[in-house]
């Protein structure tokens, strides 16, 4: 292989592997600046991995809806994880990093025996639609990188639609104001109307469903193939990529291509079959983390209030 | 007559003891008791929505962990590790450090204690003697170095010790994986992921000849005495409790916060990597293998959770989750249950304890633990 197909192939891997990271980031990124720090994310893509194959199995019948009804549903599955999450943290003002690890380690349960339940022990059902690979039109003729770029299935796009959306929200809406302000000071955004618990559930929710899309990218994208924790760690690299990029969605969108690359180079030195042990390479994406988080983040830039719960009644 | 003003001044009098005496202790008994009820309730409406007996499944979990002696003797063993991992968790949860790497610490644990026992201890044979108490330290040091490590990173750097040691349990799972599938630690046959077995004069030795209970689960529980005494009765202690309750106010009257950071996160991966070694010198095979173990880390939050933190209660609750880990296989053998229910079933309790501090009635029992 010439370089350059080397590296088309790389960025195109990259962009692959940063998407479901991107989602699942951006939903934390939302809420985490309403001051929910959301350790469930892991868990909330797995049941999204789950359902959205399981949306498109039984409407399979449609093959053209199949996989937008597979990706409805985890996003709806996400959600409603999200809700259980919200009812603990805020309706019951529990400690938000043990919500997390709950909600995680129900998630792993929970899929497995459903998963083992409607498919069996062995193997995924084979007849799942899923979202194809096309080309842009034009787009993907461009000389050089077009192909990397503008050849990828559906999802990856609205993905990377999302990063403007959500930073028009944050930082151009009236309601965006209100959601950071609940994560830097909800007694002064309580005090001028605004109500603080409805707020985070309602960005929690967002979280939960942007995590359950995630999730359905790893079932429904390119290759329809769901197995137990198949989420290997990303809804908490995601969390990582929410620090890293500063809470911000478009720095979020930077990070989540570095540790898109992280999963990107984990699967190409695999293929160059060089000597050296595979593991070190899975490895990579949770070192990279590290590394960054230790290398970067040095001055605390969390939304004042994060992790705390608010008590109207205080 | 009847004096009824005497029967009035008496009701009341029962009634102030009852305040006083009986509904505290009612309590501290029935909390956990209801909290553990309604988590069970929970589960087996969902085992039954899936489809599947719920009281055929529990009387299956039951039969298998409580219904001989050699059954309790192998819940014990079953418990063992959730003790070890549980204790690591309370100690670093007191000192309010959210330690999530009790898994990776563990397993960098048995690594210690695998590379121990297969390579070091052949240097000097048949002497278990010096040989058991060498490879305990080994694993307590190596989980300990594991577990510094966020808190260098968090004194140091300002990173967030929840996304640090998880980052840290996926790093030893693949670093484990690389030591035994073709890594120097892999079985001399090279023909699975696996390592060779450890020395025989390594093993831990038994309590009783008849049954598989051993003298890491009596260590075990020495231990959660131990810290019992060392977190309530000692300057140490305090100073973890201090730090725990309000670090800032902690910082103010003195206490170091670096420093009890990194005592408690050396001690937490210390316990972890302690019961690790446990698991691979006192049971058979005696061998590393992959999925080692099946995720005692992440539950030892919930053991340590329900046990309010407290060393001596951990005793208590990880009996529990040995029993529901092993009666999970009766159900999976028995009614056909997948035996990740268990992890299910340990995510509602750990919701429920949560919950029920939320929960009026429950507020004495949770004043303690502010979840």
């Amino acid at each position: 292989m010439d370089i350059i197909a080397i590296l088309e192939d790389i960025l195109a891997a990259t962009i692959r592997g940063a998407t479901p990271l991107l989602l699942a980031a951006l939903g934390e990124v939302v809420a985490q600046r309403a001051g929910v720090i959301n350790i469930g994310i892991e868990g909330m893509m797995l049941i999204g991995a789950l359902f959205g194959m399981v949306g498109s199995f039984y409407t399979a019948g449609l093959p053209f809806l199949a996989p937008w009804v597979g990706l409805f549903v985890a996003g709806l599955s996400g959600l409603l994880t999200a809700a259980l999450f919200a009812f603990f943290a805020i309706r019951l003002r529990g400690d938000q990093v043990v919500i997390g690890t709950a909600i995680t380690l129900l998630a792993l349960g929970f899929t497995e025996v459903v998963y083992v339940r409607l498919f069996g022990k062995t193997g995924s059902p084979q007849s799942v639609p899923y979202f194809k690979q096309f080309d842009m039109p034009f787009l993907s003729q461009i000389p050089l990188f077009g192909d990397a770029l503008f050849t990828h299935n559906i999802i990856v796009f609205i993905a990377f639609l999302f990063v403007p959306c959500v930073y028009f929200f944050l930082y151009h809406t009236q309601l965006g104001l209100r959601v950071r302000a609940c994560g830097e000071h909800p007694k002064a955004i309580s005090t001028v109307g605004s109500n603080v618990s409805l707020l985070r559930t309602m960005c929690l929710l967002f979280a939960g469903a942007m995590a359950g899309i995630g999730g359905g990218y790893l079932s429904l994208a390119d290759v329809p193939i769901f197995t137990p924790g198949m989420t290997a760690g990303r809804g908490f690299i995601a969390l990582a990529i929410v620090i890293f990029g500063k809470w911000h969605p478009v720095k979020a969108f930077g990070a989540a291509l570095l540790f898109g690359l992280g999963f990107a180079l984990e699967n190409r030195f695999q293929a160059f079959g060089w000597d050296v042990q595979y593991q070190w390479f899975l490895m990579l994406p949770f070192v990279l983390c590290l590394a960054v988080l230790a290398g970067f983040v040095g001055k605390a830039e969390a939304p004042l209030a994060l992790g705390k719960p608010y008590d109207p009644s205080e | 007559m009847f004096n009824f003003s005497a029967l009035f001044r008496k009701t009341i009098s029962i009634s102030l003891s009852v305040r006083k005496i009986i509904l505290p202790f009612f309590l501290w008994i029935l909390a956990p008791v209801l909290i553990l009820t309604s988590a069970f309730i929970t589960n087996g409406i969902i085992i039954f929505l899936f489809g599947y007996n719920p009281i055929e499944a529990y009387a299956a979990a039951i039969g298998i962990t409580f219904g001989s002696v050699s059954a309790i003797s192998e819940t014990l063993v079953k418990s063992t590790p959730f003790l070890m991992t549980g204790l690591s968790v309370a100690i670093a949860f007191r000192c309010g450090m959210w330690n999530i790497g009790a898994e990776g610490q563990f397993l960098i644990g048995v690594l210690a204690a695998t590379w121990f026992g297969t390579k070091i201890a052949i240097l000097f044979p048949n002497t278990s003697w010096i040989a058991v108490p060498l490879c305990l330290s080994f694993a307590i040091l190596a989980g300990g170095i594991w577990g510094i490590i966020p808190a260098i990173l968090k004194v140091t750097r300002g990173v967030n010790e929840v996304i640090s040691t998880i980052m840290l349990n996926y790093i030893a799972i693949h670093f484990v994986s690389l030591m035994i599938d073709g890594g120097p630690l892999q079985e001399t046959s090279k023909t699975g992921p696996q390592s060779d077995p450890i020395a025989e004069w390594v093993f831990l030795p038994r309590l009783f000849e008849a049954h598989r209970i051993h003298l890491g689960t009596g260590l075990a529980v020495i231990l959660a005495i131990v810290l019992t005494f060392v977190l309530f009765r000692t300057t140490f202690g305090y100073q973890l409790r201090a730090v725990g309750e309000g670090a800032a106010a902690a910082e103010a009257a003195g206490i170091s916060i670096s420093q009890n950071t990194l005592r408690v996160f050396f001690i937490s991966g210390a316990l972890a990597g302690l019961g690790g070694a446990i698991e691979i010198m006192a049971l058979v095979p005696h061998r590393l293998t992959e999925n080692f173990s099946p995720d005692y880390g992440y539950t030892a939050i919930a053991v340590a959770l329900l046990a309010k933190l407290h060393p001596l209660m951990t005793v208590a609750t990880a009996l529990l989750f040995g029993a529901l880990a092993k009666g999970s296989f009766a159900m999976e053998a028995e009614v056909g249950i997948s035996r990740q229910v268990t992890l299910m079933m340990q995510a509602i309790i750990l919701l429920f304890v949560i919950g029920a501090s939320a929960v009026n009635f429950f507020r004495k029992y949770n004043r303690q633990q502010k979840l």
